[in-house]
């Protein structure tokens, strides 16, 4: 049930979610509606939002209930640390891991990469082996997150945590594994998303340069134009190429929802940052580096980007347009084994929706 | 027994209630002294559950409005019951401890 129903104002149901955040995720999918429509009751008629100490207790209780439902320390440590399968009564928790924006592995790095950078070298009283610590942690914090968040990492982390395996009986209304539809991302979306990866870093160094007085050597130039055949040759390609690809009927092709948009925002972000970080530093070489490795993509996201603007097929994904671009044929993509709910005496489809929450980001 | 599950027990000792239901009977037994905030009440709501004391017992949409009912098992009203009891024998064990207390003043 949505937290949104008719009698409950679509604002205060807005705010009650954001205030919800500290609950697992399993437990607000299963009594946000109801929670939502208790506050309602309890508020102010007319309110819009839920008042500050209503959200103190709903966070307090959130993190109380996070803690009474998570296992044994020893079992998340072993799953932390060793990516172990853990006993079944334990995975919905691994499911709500999973189903979160940095999964458990990722925090570890995330964890290990500020201790080693930061806290070590504190702690040893020494400086950091980088001036531009910060610089590469936010590179590495950008890769963990980016990682962590495809897709398909969180398909197959689900099929080897989630899904029983052999010599498992499967549990009604638990996952097994099925087939599901090859998620895509639109060309036209895509090239908005890749409009915005490359053009805030690209910006951003330009701008950090521009402002440290230091020099634009023509190599950068020279970076532009050998980015340039690429985007000749494809724009000549997808002339040809796009009124002739083949049926795709195991594909599902997504415009980017939210959850892709901001994945793509905080990589933009945290290159930028990074770039801004080692700047402060007067690490210019990450900023000329950013600069180099962006110029050489600048021309193809610039022809995708004016291509998709244009008429093109509904079924048009970004990676088509690579694929024609680097060697003139698509690949016909074929149904994924991915985890689905399994209701006996019901037919599992191919559209049936992969778990964890599928973000419908595949790589262009 | 934590006072709070005590009295969500007790706000179901006469049949289901759902979230606002229980807040505004608790609010009664306690005479206005217990208010239970929402956060608060799921969590004891949960632990009874799992405690199999309390089980959701059906739902419905009234103006738009999930209710989710609950309403105590078996084993919650005999819990109840052997809670109660406790604290009757303690309220009369306090009770003679206080009427027993030498009057201490002067003479």
């Amino acid at each position: 049930m949505s937290a949104e129903g008719a009698g409950v104002e679509v604002r205060f149901a807005r705010s009650v979610r954001r205030w919800l955040v500290a609950y697992p995720p399993r437990w607000r999918r299963a009594r946000a509606g109801e929670i939502t429509a208790v506050l309602a009751d309890l508020a102010a008629p007319g309110a819009t939002r839920l008042d500050v100490r209503s959200g103190l207790g709903l966070l307090r209780a959130g993190l109380a209930t996070r803690r009474r439902m998570a296992p044994p320390l020893l079992v998340r440590l072993n799953y932390f640390g060793f990516d172990a399968r853990v006993a079944a009564p334990y995975r919905p928790w691994v499911d709500d891991q999973l189903r979160s924006p940095m999964s458990g592995q990722s925090l570890l790095i995330v964890l290990m990469t500020l201790f080693f950078f930061r806290v070590l070298p504190w702690a040893m009283a020494t400086e950091p082996t980088f001036d531009s610590a910060f610089g590469v942690v936010y590179f590495l914090l950008l890769l963990t997150i980016g990682c962590s968040r495809g897709w398909h990492l969180q398909r197959r982390a689900a099929l080897r945590h989630l899904v029983p395996q052999p010599g498992e009986a499967p549990v009604p209304g638990w996952y097994v594994t099925g087939l599901v539809f090859h998620p895509r991302l639109a060309a036209r979306s895509g090239a908005n998303l890749a409009a915005v990866l490359v053009g805030v870093p690209t910006v951003v160094a330009t701008a950090v340069l521009l402002a440290g007085r230091r020099p634009l050597p023509p190599l950068l130039g020279a970076f532009l134009l050998a980015g340039v055949p690429l985007a000749v040759v494809g724009l000549l390609r997808w002339r040809r190429g796009i009124d002739g690809l083949p049926a795709q009927p195991a594909r599902l092709v997504e415009r980017a929802n939210g959850r892709v948009r901001r994945i793509v925002v905080s990589w933009a972000a945290w290159v930028a940052l990074a770039v801004a970080s080692a700047a402060a530093d007067a690490q210019w070489w990450v900023a000329y580096a950013v600069l180099g490795a962006m110029l050489l993509v600048v021309p193809w996201v610039a022809a995708v980007w004016v291509r998709t603007r244009g008429a093109v097929p509904d079924g048009l994904a970004l990676v088509d347009l690579r694929d024609l671009t680097v060697s003139r044929s698509v690949q016909v993509d074929i149904p994924l084994s991915a985890p689905v709910i399994w209701l006996p005496g019901a037919a599992v489809s191919a559209g049936a929706e992969p778990a964890p929450a599928p973000s419908g980001v595949a790589p262009a | 027994m934590t006072e709070q599950a005590y009295l969500v027990m007790l706000s179901l000792a006469h049949g289901p209630r759902h979230g606002y239901g229980i807040v505004q009977e608790v609010l009664t037994l306690s005479e206005g002294r217990v208010k239970l905030g929402a956060g608060t009440l799921y969590g004891v709501l949960d632990r009874l559950v799992d405690a199999r004391y309390v089980e959701a017992s059906g739902e419905e949409v009234v103006d738009g409005r999930l209710r989710r009912y609950y309403s105590l098992t078996d084993e919650g009203h005999g819990a109840s019951v052997a809670h109660t009891r406790q604290l009757a024998a303690l309220a009369r064990t306090a009770h003679r401890a206080l009427t027993a207390r030498p009057a201490t003043g002067t003479a």
